[in-house]
Parts: C-alpha cells; structure tokens; sequence
C-alpha cells in the first residue's frame, strides 16, 4: 500500500482521541509507515477459507463441556458509590463530572 | 532466596518470616535495579508478624505462607497504588482486589510490593515508562527484558523469593530469561485474568517469575482454581504438581519426544546457539528422542501479533478517558472532547500512544479486512503448526530470545528490530500454549537458556519435564 501520510495519521489519532503533537509527527508517521510496510509480509499466506482465529476462548468453547466454560448467573454485591468515585478526578455529589458537552454561543 | 528452601526452613522453625522478609526489604531499599515502583514495607512487616504467628501455631498453611513476592504493577491490589507503570494511573488506588493479589494473598504470601514494567505491558526492555527504566542485575548498563523487568529485577536482586509477572508476547519469559531465572506462562484461560490490567485480551495471561521451575510449580497450586469473574477462565481442577515434581528423578525424560527447529537455532547468535545446543545435548544424554520439526508459519508471528495485540490494546486503552479513574488535564481542556483528547495525550507515553493508532488504524473502516482479519487467519495458521507438531512430540524447545540482555538505549532507534526480540516468544501467545523459560549456562556474564513450550492444558506435564531437566542440571 502507498505510505501514509501525515495528515492521514493525525485522522487516525484523532479516532482513537489522541493528539500528535507537531515535535512528534515525524517519528509517529515514520513508526506507522514502517510497521505497515513490514506487515505487508503477511499477505503473501494464502489465507482464502481459512477461519480467523481471534481467541483461544474460542476454540475452548469448543473442546470443552458446557459445565467447564460457564457457570450459574448468581447475583453478588457491587462495590456501590462511594468506591467506585473514589479515583474519579472530578464528582459532584455521587457523580462524575465532567467539562461542558454542549458549548454555548 | 528461594520458595522451596525458606518454605522447608520456615517448616522446621530454622527462620521466621520477619527475618525472611527484613533480609528483603533491606534489598528492596537499596532498590539498586529501580525495580519498585511502591514499595509497601509496613504492610509487609505487620504480614510477616501475623505468618509467624499463625506458622509458629499450625505450621505454614502453604508453599507460600511467610514467603516475600512482589507484583508487577499491572495487577489490581486493593488500597494499594496500581500505575500500570503509567502516568494516567500515576495516583489510581484500586477500590477492589484482583484475582492473583487474593489468592496469593489467602496463602499467606507476604507483599514487598509493586513492581516496574513497561507501560501497560507494552516493551520487551522496561525502559517505556516514566518511572525510569529497570536494570539489570548483573551489570546496570544493560536492560533487564520487559515487560515485566520490576519482577525479574526484584527476585534476582533478592528483595522478593518469587514475582508474578504478565505475558503478552513473552513479557514473563523474556526478562526472567536475560535475568537467569525461570518464567512460566500458562495455558491462556488456565489463571483468571480478573484484575489484571487488559492489553491484548486474547493473549494476556498472569504467571510466575521464580529461581526454579520447581517454585515455579508451588506458585501454580495457588492461582488455578476456577474464577466466575473471568468468562476465558477454563475450569480445571486446582493444579497439584509439586508433590509429582519432587518424585521426579532422572529417568523421566527418557522415551520424552522433545522436537526443535534448527532453523530457530542457526538464527541465534553464536552464544545462545552454543547454550542451546548444550541444552539439547542434555535431553538426549538423558535419553529424550530429539526431532526436528517444522513450524513454516512462525516467521509471520510477529507481523501478526503487532496487528491483533495493537487492535485489542485500541479498545482496552479507550476505558482511560479522564472521567472515571486516572490522570485528567484540567488545565487545558474546555470542553468534553477536549478533557479525553488532552487526558490521553498526556497521560499516554510515546509507545502505547503509537501502539493505540496502529491497533486503530488496523480496526478502522477500509482496512480491517486487509490487516486485522489477515493477522487473525495467519493466526489460525501458526496454532496448526504447533497441532500438526504436537502430533510428533511431547514439548517444543525452542530459543526465548535470538540474544542475551542488551545495552540500555540500544532498541530504541528502529520499532522493527525491538518487536523482533519477540519473534520465538510470541507464537506461543497467539496460540495460547504454555511456555516455560529454563536459564542455562552463561555468556560473557549475562545469562543464556531456553524455552520448553507444551501443548493447551498440560501445564503439569511442562512443568514435569523442566523440573527433570534442572535436577539433571544442578544434580
């Protein structure tokens, strides 16, 4: 495929909501092409009919009982409110909170 | 200071666990390697008091009761700073307990506590983290492997009898391997992954770093029950294997298949060539049939992994969004957007931020066909090979790393050559078999040795043949 560049980077970033800053570009570009040119050497297996393995849960499931892979849905006690606002950087009585999400005029 | 040793001593009252866990601290102090990230001294004085208490009472009610470890700091402890060896966990205290810190915890382990790695698990040199990189033990000029280099570092300085360590990609067996110790990664599903922090989920799994594989064994018994908190988490029995290991004697590993590439090993460098290849000479003296085997899709390992473990990383890594838990950059932001754009710039070191775009990238509309469904179907060819192989032998020797521990600084210049010292650890990941780091004989002063890798599920039998391959060794 054609080297990308640094426009199509900072797209991609931007999708994954991170920031290139300008001192950065060059090497965030470079890393990305030069990882994508050395993958390319995957295409050369000939993959037509094969199942993509994406887990080996997966091919458990398959090899093992039902009694192994899943259990009974018993309801337990959650942490509640109070620890799970414990690390939040910023709460207002019980809650996260967080900058404006709509701006005004 | 090992496991078995201070167990066997603590046993028979010839040591308590205050002094077992004093001569540790002393060199979790001097912290020469940085191998501490938080360092949780009383907590580990008042744990030592109350094992003492409890062995002097009924005897130690484990392999691991009164035993000093540390955690690689990727495990969730509750009460006790878990960084993950970044700054967006810089001041996280986890409300909850993980699996492994339970458990080792329920066996009356004693914490030094949290140990250096990698940021997220993402380096094979602990040197990508802000909290400075890890050394190694034997000569501070060198990297101590990575990720989880804080657990190496740690036991091979003494300041822990065993660590738990997390392996994506080798992340346990490539710095127990350049520290001269043993790592165990299990079977993916046998240790629940509950409260360990996700890289790539279909990769990641938890295992010890120790001085024996016999230690190796007494960490196992604890950390393989079944877990209803982690769906992967395959329900065996509780792993019994210490008593079978310590009726191992010489003998055991005659009529063993062991298969190797030589291929694998011709591509190592001249001193980790020579040690494998000694190594090799010892299975056979012990009448072990060598064979050798072919695993043609092995060279696309790491291709594949740097797509699929990016990708998974990509999805992972979105929880850290400034709001819940973690770092947030108040200072800049006006606006929501804003908060998890700057938060994660910010609070994101260089590697795992172009480890997020590429696994982004990899996922997004146009290209997932082409990159991550192509790494995913290579994937399903690389574990045929290791099924097809395992037709023909008992346990697959193989390098853990084409050399011994390098300079400090030296992988930074090309991302390539870095992700390459990967290339015997990682299909082991991809096809979630166990792998088992065995240290052997020595270069230049800076250890050699090799992995053993065995089939899905029979950990035990792994284990078996490493422990009768060290007692051969150390006699």
């Amino acid at each position: 495929m054609k080297e990308l560049s640094t426009e199509n980077v900072k797209h991609v970033a931007n999708l994954a909501r991170l920031e290139i800053k300008q001192e950065e570009e060059q090497s965030f570009v470079q890393h990305m092409n030069k990882v994508l040119s050395y993958v390319e050497l995957l295409m050369e297996v000939k993959t037509e009919g094969v199942t993509p393995f994406f887990s080996p849960a997966k091919e458990h499931l398959e090899m093992y009982s039902d009694e192994q892979m899943t259990h009974p849905d018993v309801t337990r006690e959650s942490l509640g409110a109070e620890a799970i606002l414990s690390n939040a950087p910023s709460k207002h009585q019980n809650q996260f909170s967080v900058e404006a999400v709509i701006e005004e005029n | 200071m090992n496991i078995y040793d201070s167990h066997s001593a603590l046993k028979k009252k010839k040591i308590s666990s205050l002094e077992l866990i004093t001569e540790a601290l002393k060199k979790a102090h001097q912290n020469k390697n940085n191998s501490f990230i938080s360092l949780t001294s009383d907590l580990a004085l008042n744990q030592a008091r109350t094992a003492d208490e409890e062995i002097s009472a009924r005897g130690p009610r484990s392999w691991l009761h009164g035993i000093p470890y540390s955690l690689k700091d990727l495990f969730i402890t509750k009460g006790i700073r878990t960084t993950a060896g970044s700054k967006i966990l810089f001041n996280y205290v986890p409300p909850y307990d993980g699996f492994i810190s339970k458990k080792i915890s329920n066996a009356g382990g004693v914490l030094m506590g949290k140990v250096s790695c990698d940021e997220f698990g993402m380096g094979s040199t602990n040197e990508n983290t802000p909290f400075g990189p890890v050394h190694h033990p034997l000569n501070p000029e060198f990297v101590a492997g990575g990720s989880s280099g804080g657990s190496a570092a740690s036991v091979a300085e003494g300041s822990a009898a065993f660590s738990m360590g997390t392996d994506t990609g080798g992340s346990i067996r490539l710095p127990a391997n350049f520290c001269g110790l043993v790592g165990f990664k299990p079977t993916y599903g046998r240790v629940s992954r509950y409260g360990q922090i996700a890289y790539g989920s279909s990769l990641d799994q938890a295992g010890p770093i120790t001085h024996s594989v016999l230690d190796a064994a007494c960490v196992m018994e604890f950390i393989t029950e079944k877990d209803l908190l982690d769906v992967t988490n395959v329900a065996n029995k509780k792993m019994s294997v210490v008593h079978e290991l310590e009726k191992i004697k010489s003998g055991y590993l005659k009529d063993k298949t062991i298969g190797f590439s030589q291929e694998f090993i011709d591509a190592c460098d001249p001193e980790v060539r020579n040690s494998l290849n000694d190594a090799l000479k010892i299975f056979e003296n012990e009448g072990a049939k060598l064979k050798n085997i072919s695993l043609p899709h092995l060279k696309y390992s790491v291709a594949a992994y740097y797509l699929i473990a990016t990708s998974e990383a990509s999805t992972n890594l979105a929880r850290y969004d400034g709001i819940h838990f973690g770092f947030r950059d108040k200072m800049s932001s006006k606006n929501l957007e804003d908060t998890y754009i700057r938060s994660r710039t910010l609070g994101f070191g260089e590697e795992v931020r172009k480890r997020i775009i590429l696994g982004t990238f990899s996922l997004s509309a146009g290209y997932q066909d082409q990159y991550f469904a192509q790494a995913c179907k290579v994937r399903r060819k690389i574990y045929e090979d290791f099924t097809t192989a395992f037709f023909q032998c008992d346990a697959i020797f193989s390098p853990v790393c084409a050399s011994v521990a390098f300079k400090q600084g030296e992988s930074k210049q090309d991302p390539i050559k870095m992700y390459m010292n990967d290339l015997y650890t990682i299909p082991v990941n991809l096809a979630g078999l166990p792998g088992l780091a065995i240290p052997f004989g020595h270069h230049k002063g800076l250890p050699t040795g090799f992995q053993l890798i065995g089939k899905s599920f029979q950990d035990e039998e792994l284990l078996k043949i490493g422990h009768a391959f060290e007692s051969v060794v150390k006699g």
